[in-house]
């Protein structure tokens, strides 16, 4: 293959990608409206319209392979196929998962005994094969601009109800008490995706259309749930799925194009499962890991705080480079039931919060001692509003409070303040009695039958 | 038999006539196929995951060519395994897609299959001089060779194919019926199944891989593609004409088995008869399915269409019947109390029908002179029995409040054809046995045994 | 150190039907049930009553296995559910299940006898004649051939009773057993409740109205993502408890889960 895109491919490739787009805008309302896998039943429909197209064209003496034609055959079954899923789905007892399995599989083996039975009477359906797998080696710039010009009718048409589609997505009731018809805007948005299917035969095949309807706006969601923005992530991951798919196509030997830009499309979903901003599994982990190194260090501090504070040298922020000692001994049996103390210990050592010898004496510094007091006023602050508002006993509160306040930031604080009526620099009272812990160590607040360690 | 084979997408069929011989085992084949689809594909009708059936038959093509490929040729074993590897994992990777990646089922599905399915396109492409297979004939199937993977002598006549069915149908069936109180009630209410411990989700999984081994088994005679059809298809003519799972199965397994028999017949015979050539008898088994569940659809006894239709008319000529019996009763009614000048109006022509009806059913007499209808003394008791119900109804309703006056009419006149005895007797109570309705008309007595 | 040692209510007890300790469970890191404690004892009809949305379907699921739980545990008679399924019978939701699935009011009695048969066997005439008396308890014997999709509501209702019934269970958890069915079905399921406490039987019920509870229940539980209240009926339905769980006003507990769920992760 040529380095060089020539005239014809670029065409096309230009083609593919807005068709790539286009699926990629239209799937993202077939997502939200959960109708994902219509597209799979009304792509498969269209194989008995193109058999008998093209039947009729050899028939009547013309080459086969009269693309709009073929296209008109396809439309018109895929038409019958949508009527029949209405049908079945809306005047029988079967359920709309049968209804769809029965249109999908019946109009397809109607299209594969046409068509075997044409190529019996001696017509040359070789090139049909490529409305099956997609097979934009044989596309010419005609093709391809066919293929640009319904994408960009379906878009442009989908972005101009942009907004009445998303609204009957998430609050059709809404919708309908603002004059839209939902009836219409279905139908609207079934057509789009009806002739994004027709015109992308050629180009991914009709068994692999769904793909290109399903996987892009599928991956976008891991990057953002805002409508528009993931109408444009979808239409750029569709777009350039299509684009390098048929590229890889071209210029790679015996990869047929449908089944290349498909792949493309699930490899872009993999990155964005794994790595999106919004959902990722890679965000996901590491937001994770902070939530539970900052319940971790914050629990750490506050013990710190109040052995001190049950020997009447609670830290203060004012003046001292470092609190009292706390013996390592001590300190150790707090993080009981931790796992990774050492690594506990080292960290708040390289943050800078505390210093000492895990076997001697360990110390707050002023960052620590400040960070030490924002812990203890959050989880003090969440216990006396739940005492207050709830009436929940006193027991219950500080396992109540432990789970809660590391996710209070600072207008919660702020809030929960005026609320209590409490100045904010102040360290609020303990509700419970702080027992100061000798050696043997009595076990911290274990809920009843659990193994033990704290929760959160 | 030569002509039969040939080179091509898959070989151009001639006209041959029946040969038993052969035709014989393209039939069994295909029955044996479609009845071992049928029976795991009533499940998945029943767990609304036809789809899925969809799904993992194309996800299992991957499995196939790398099997092939690496086996060299038809390396069953190799390729159920992987089959089955293919079909719990795309039912896993689905599961995993829609709870980690938050993905609609719809989503995750679409995402995994063709994912799976583009890929398997691919090899078979790629490895297309190495492996025996055409692309054309992986998805629509061969249904027309099977006789010719054959021995000569004793067993070995049988073909491949229908060794190969006949197990796959025996292991269905047996699992099924193993695992029968499982599978039943994780279809039915899946919370319930797991607070007993009947773990739903091995069900599950067992299904996913019973779909993937029939799938793969299946390729070679029905195709990828179509033994989706007798999945879905056979069973969900089942549901529309019985209620009872077994007989669902059974009527799945007919329906299958029909669909090849005819399927085949009219793919290769009746073209032939016609001087036209053949086409896809996997193709054709499908659609004679099809047919059969448009047949189910109008025809079926509890709720076809024409079951359907003829009761909604048998409904209307009944309403229309005790109508016309009630307003007979009530112009006597009229008359009686105050008597008029001698001048009946003459029927309604549209009434004469009903009448002519009523008549039939002894229920009303013809008077010669003057021309009018009466009642017969049957004809009588059930117009009482209308009546009273009328009258009940709107003594019972004026006394609940919602119902506004100048409704108890019309309600009472649709409640009437429903009106038993039981229903009669519990009015009666309610509204403590009074003798006239709001409008002061008078609630007829109970018709008694006197005739 | 930080806190007191926790005063338990009582240890693990094999007596005791339900236990649980400190339940919490969250739906796609939203909480929906909050350090839930509580103890049922034998022989009583309990209540489980609350706002929509309040938690008290999870909450039997999550008794039943069926959600996992952040944190807490639950324990029948002592032991885990796993090792005390034969003595817990569930009554799902009316509205969970297909009732067009082709099968006969006895064929659904009979699954309540799967859980003890095992996996290769088959119901036989014992089971059976234990269904027919389950469905002639609750009055069904006349249906035991009907498909199930042709039921009334009603009888839907009491062929689930039925299912449970012949469980023989000493734990029941029913999910709105009451909802949407008639008068006299609803007596009536009341009477085989009554008779099922009398045989030292412990039914919780997850009921919809709150003007009923204090007639058919003799403890109730007011659950509001928490337990609000618990106790005797009398005591518990008290105005300032019936405001916090009906309350609905959004407190700041609530915006703390909204915090939570913004940040993506669990309690």
């Amino acid at each position: 293959m040529t380095g060089w895109l020539d005239y014809n491919t670029w065409w096309v490739l230009f083609g593919t990608s807005l068709l790539g787009a286009a699926c990629g805008a239209v799937g993202v309302f077939l997502l939200l409206r959960r109708r994902a896998l219509v597209a799979d039943v009304i792509s498969h429909a269209t194989l008995p319209g193109i058999a008998v197209a093209f039947w009729l064209l050899w028939a009547s003496g013309r080459s086969g392979k009269s693309l709009p034609w073929l296209l008109l055959g396809a439309a018109c079954s895929a038409g019958l196929g949508a009527l029949g899923l209405l049908l079945l789905r809306n005047r029988t007892r079967l359920r709309e998962d049968a209804a769809m399995g029965v249109v999908l599989t019946g109009w397809f083996a109607i299209g594969t005994v046409l068509l075997r039975w044409v190529q019996g009477l001696g017509g040359d359906a070789a090139g049909l094969e490529g409305f099956l797998f997609g097979k934009t080696a044989t596309l010419v710039a005609e093709d391809g601009r066919w293929i640009a010009l319904a994408s960009l009718l379906s878009v442009g048409l989908v972005l101009l109800l942009k907004r009445p589609i998303g609204l009957i997505c998430f609050d059709p009731a809404f919708a309908t008490s603002l004059g839209w018809s939902v009836w219409w805007l279905d139908f609207g948005l079934m057509m789009a995706a009806i002739s994004l299917i027709i015109v992308g035969l050629q180009a991914v095949g009709a068994i692999l259309m769904v793909a290109l309807l399903v996987i892009p706006p599928a991956a976008a969601r891991f990057w953002t749930t805002r409508l528009h923005r993931l109408l444009l992530i979808a239409m750029g991951l569709g777009g350039f799925s299509g684009m390098v798919g048929a590229w890889i196509s071209d210029q790679g030997d015996k990869i047929p194009s449908g089944p290349a830009i498909v792949l493309t499309g699930v490899a872009f979903f993999l990155i964005s499962l794994l790595f999106g901003t919004h959902d990722g599994l890679a965000r996901r982990w590491i937001r994770h890991r902070a939530l539970e190194w900052m319940v971790r260090r914050d629990h750490f501090l506050r013990d710190f705080y109040e052995y001190l504070e049950s020997r009447g040298q609670a830290p203060t922020i004012v003046g001292h480079a470092r609190s009292a000692e706390v013996p390592g001994a001590a300190a150790l049996q707090w993080t009981r039931g931790m796992a990774n103390h050492r690594t506990l210990f080292s960290r708040l050592h390289r943050e800078g919060l505390v210093i000492g010898e895990p076997h001697g004496s360990l110390f707050l510094t002023a960052k620590g001692i400040q960070q030490a007091i924002i812990a203890v006023r959050k989880h003090r602050f969440v216990e006396h509003y739940l005492h207050l508002l709830l009436d929940l006993p006193t027991e219950a509160i500080d396992r109540g409070a432990d789970a809660t306040e590391h996710w209070l930031d600072e207008t919660m604080l702020a809030r929960l303040e005026s609320q209590l009526g409490v100045s904010t620099m102040e360290v609020p009272e303990s509700l419970h009695p702080i027992v100061p812990e000798d050696e043997s160590g009595t076990p911290s607040s274990q809920p009843a039958g659990k193994l033990g360690g704290r929760d959160g | 038999m030569a002509e039969r084979m040939g080179g091509g997408v898959c070989f151009p069929l001639s006209t041959l006539p029946w040969i038993w011989e052969y035709d014989g085992w393209v039939v069994l084949a295909g029955a044996l196929f479609a009845i071992a689809a049928a029976l795991p594909g009533t499940f998945l009708v029943l767990r609304r995951m036809s789809l899925a059936a969809d799904a993992i038959s194309h996800a299992v093509l991957p499995g196939i060519v790398l099997a092939y490929w690496w086996s060299g040729g038809r390396q069953a074993i190799a390729m159920l395994l992987g089959a089955a590897c293919l079909g719990l994992a795309t039912i896993w990777l689905t599961d995993r897609a829609r709870s980690l990646g938050k993905v609609d089922e719809g989503a995750a599905t679409g995402t995994v299959f063709t994912g799976l399915f583009a890929a398997g396109l691919i090899l078979m492409v790629q490895l297309a001089d190495s492996v025996d297979l055409d692309p054309g004939c992986l998805l629509f199937g061969d249904l027309e060779m099977v006789p010719i993977d054959a021995g000569s002598s004793g067993w070995r006549r049988v073909p491949t194919a229908i060794w190969i069915a006949a197990a796959l149908l025996v292991a269905n069936l047996s699992w099924i019926v193993l695992f029968w109180k499982e599978l039943k009630v994780s279809s039915f209410d899946e919370a319930y199944a797991e607070s007993q411990g009947l773990a739903p989700a091995v069900a599950q999984y067992a299904l996913a891989t019973s779909v993937a081994i029939t799938a793969v088994a299946s390729f070679q005679a029905v195709g990828n593609l179509l033994v989706v059809g007798m999945f879905i298809i056979p069973p969900a003519a089942a549901m529309l004409l019985s209620h009872r799972l077994p007989s669902i199965l059974l009527i799945a397994a007919g329906v299958a088995a029909v669909s090849a028999a005819v399927g085949h017949w009219l793919a290769i015979e009746l073209p032939s008869r016609l001087q036209l050539p053949g086409t896809s008898t996997a193709g054709m088994m499908v659609v004679v399915a099809c047919l059969i569940l448009a047949g189910a659809i109008l025809l079926s006894p509890i709720d076809g269409w024409l079951a359907r239709w003829l009761r909604t008319v048998r409904h209307r000529r009944k309403v229309e019947e005790e109508d016309l019996l009630a307003r007979i009763y009530r112009q006597q009614e009229t008359s009686r109390r105050r008597p008029q000048p001698h001048s009946t109006p003459s029927p309604h022509p549209l009434s004469t029908r009903i009448l002519r009806r009523l008549e039939r059913q002894g229920l009303v007499e013809p008077l010669l002179d003057p021309p009018q209808w009466q009642l017969t003394a049957s004809g009588m008791a059930r117009a009482k029995e209308l009546v009273r119900s009328h009258r009940l109804w709107e003594t019972f309703l004026d006394t609940h409040p919602g119902v506004s006056p100048d409704r108890l009419h019309e309600r009472a006149e649709a409640l009437e054809h429903f009106t038993d005895l039981k229903i009669r007797r519990k009015l009666e109570e309610q509204t403590d046995g009074r003798a006239r309705d709001p409008h002061g008309s008078p609630i007829p007595e109970e018709p008694g045994p006197e005739r | 150190m930080a806190v007191e040692v926790d005063q338990e209510v009582s240890r693990l007890d094999p007596s005791i039907p339900l236990q649980i300790r400190d339940l919490t469970v969250a739906y796609q890191q939203r909480p929906v049930l909050w350090e839930v404690n509580l103890d049922l004892p034998a022989g009583s009809l309990v209540g489980l009553v609350g706002p929509n949305g309040a938690g008290k379907s999870t909450l039997l699921r999550a008794i039943l296995g069926l959600v996992e739980p952040i944190s807490g545990e639950v324990r029948v008679f002592g032991k885990t559910l796993a090792e005390q399924r034969g003595r817990v019978a569930y009554v799902p939701q009316r509205e969970s299940v297909d009732w067009d699935f082709p099968t006969s009011v006895l064929d659904l009695v009979l699954m309540g006898t799967y859980g003890k048969l095992g996996w290769f066997r088959r119901p036989g005439a014992t089971e059976r004649a234990r269904a027919m008396e389950a469905l002639r308890a609750v009055e069904m014997d006349a249906y035991a051939d009907r498909q199930i999709g042709r039921l009334s509501g009603g009888q839907q209702q009491r062929a689930f009773l039925a299912r449970a019934l012949v469980q023989q269970s000493d734990l029941y958890l029913m999910d709105e057993p009451f909802a949407a069915v008639d008068a006299a079905t609803e007596m009536a399921i009341m009477q085989l409740l009554r008779s099922l406490r009398s045989q030292g039987k412990t039914v919780v019920v997850v009921h919809h109205d709150l003007h009923t509870a204090p007639d058919y229940f003799d403890r109730v539980v007011l659950l509001n993502m928490r337990v609000v209240a618990y106790g005797k009926v009398e005591q518990v339905f008290q105005k300032e408890n019936l405001q916090k769980t009906y309350g609905g006003r959004l407190t700041v507990l609530d915006e703390l889960s909204e915090a939570m769920r913004r940040r993506g992760v669990g309690p």
